[in-house]
């Protein structure tokens, strides 16, 4: 057997099929990184609305810039003055089991505008507008747009004027001041504080089903690596003992590679093990 | 190994291949649409391509699913076209076409014929080899 296995093709096939499973392995390896990452995110979310660690929004995500994955759940600081002329309620959005609305608040920063939740209101009617006078310094975590409601040509939402179905950017942009960013903030702190702030929104939960699509992934590469040096033991071991083609064997000796692909050697020796 | 059993377990291992080449076509083009649909939904989101919802703005989840069905439907078709390739030897550079056909919208279809259309009269070979015998 070991004497087959060093026959010069079947090494030059271990090499191949060598370098296939290690880097088979190494994508497998990528998508367990990726699956951890995306596991962690929602502890993560947690974590960064509780820790003190925060980053400048406008180091993670600039204005008018593609949101990177990543950028999820960063836990950032702006500062800037509401336009509180502009603020919308997002209506059926729940806290601690009741429906209720979010207030949404452009921050207007130097750096462009800023979509922030305020936080959360039973009723419209208790919704204030904060002081547009001075300037506040906000912390929040930082989230992706949601998907905007798709809809007919001429069809609308059918809410009341100042209300907004999903905090979807391409919607905001064509109401509040551009540049703008593309995600908006989840209000934890905000310094000088409003007296009648709306109620803090805890950090929403990611969808576990992530981890388990890339932990899928890393497993079966790994198959692949394994089938790829399984491919090679068979072959080996059938050589050895002598269930391949006789043209097959031939070549080994003869170094001729062109009968390995001549289909008429095949068929008649289709079935090996008869 | 006996002609009859060596002729049906033959006619398994194409049934199994068969089955899966249907099955890992489908997610794969549900897959597709999946991508297409992110790619279209960019316009309106300003996330980046792959995480936009695709197919879980039609069918809730179904864009997590989709690609993880196809996955390891995808595993099975590789383990079970390499089992096949074992049973009847067929040609080596087709057979490792037929595997990169599971990857390939609509091709694992074009390739469950080329393997079906090449492994029924080796069935039927051993079969009839195994009648005589009998």
């Amino acid at each position: 057997m070991l004497r087959t296995a060093l026959k010069p093709r079947w090494l030059a096939l271990l090499v191949v099929m060598l370098l296939a499973a290690t880097l088979m392995a190494k994508l497998g390896e990528w998508q367990l990184e990726r699956a951890r990452e995306h596991g962690e995110s929602a502890e993560q979310a947690e974590q960064a609305q509780k820790s003190e660690k925060t980053v400048p929004l406008n180091s993670v995500l600039q204005a008018s810039e593609t949101f990177q994955r990543d950028a999820v759940n960063t836990k950032v600081t702006a500062s800037g003055t509401w336009g509180s002329d502009d603020q919308l309620l997002v209506p059926d959005r729940e806290l601690d089991g009741k429906t209720g609305f979010w207030v949404l608040t452009p921050l207007l920063t130097d750096d462009g505008t800023v979509p922030v939740v305020r936080g959360w209101v039973a009723t419209a009617a208790e919704a204030t507008a904060p002081d547009s006078t001075r300037t506040v310094e906000i912390t929040g975590l930082l989230q992706p747009g949601e998907p905007p409601v798709v809809r007919r040509p001429g069809e609308t939402s059918g809410l009341p004027e100042g209300q907004i179905d999903r905090v979807a950017v391409a919607q905001l942009a064509a109401l509040w001041p551009q540049p703008m960013i593309t995600g908006f903030v989840v209000l934890d702190t905000q310094t000088p504080a409003d007296a009648n702030a709306p109620l803090t929104v805890p950090p929403p939960t990611s969808d576990g089903n992530l981890d388990w699509g890339n932990l899928s992934y890393a497993i079966q590469w790994w198959a692949f690596a394994v089938i790829a040096l399984l491919f090679w033991y068979r072959l080996v071991r059938d050589d050895h003992r002598g269930l391949l083609s006789k043209d097959d064997d031939e070549n080994d000796d003869e170094n001729d590679d062109e009968a390995e692909d001549d289909p008429g050697t095949k068929v008649p020796t289709g079935v090996p093990h008869s | 190994m006996a002609g009859p059993n060596r002729g049906q377990s033959l006619k398994n291992a194409l049934l199994r291949y068969r089955v899966l080449a249907y099955a890992t076509g489908v997610f794969l083009l549900l897959l597709t649409l999946h991508i297409v649909m992110q790619g279209f939904q960019m316009r309106d989101t300003d996330l980046s391509w792959f995480s936009n919802e695709g197919m879980s703005a039609v069918v809730p989840g179904s864009g997590h699913l989709i690609p993880m069905v196809h996955g390891w439907l995808y595993l099975i078709y590789v383990i079970v076209a390499v089992d096949l390739w074992m049973r009847t030897r067929l040609p080596l550079g087709g057979t490792i076409l037929v595997v990169l056909a599971g990857t390939i919208p609509v091709m694992s279809f074009v390739a469950e014929r080329w393997v079906t259309g090449r492994v029924q009269p080796m069935i039927g070979a051993v079969v009839d080899k195994g009648a005589v015998k009998a």
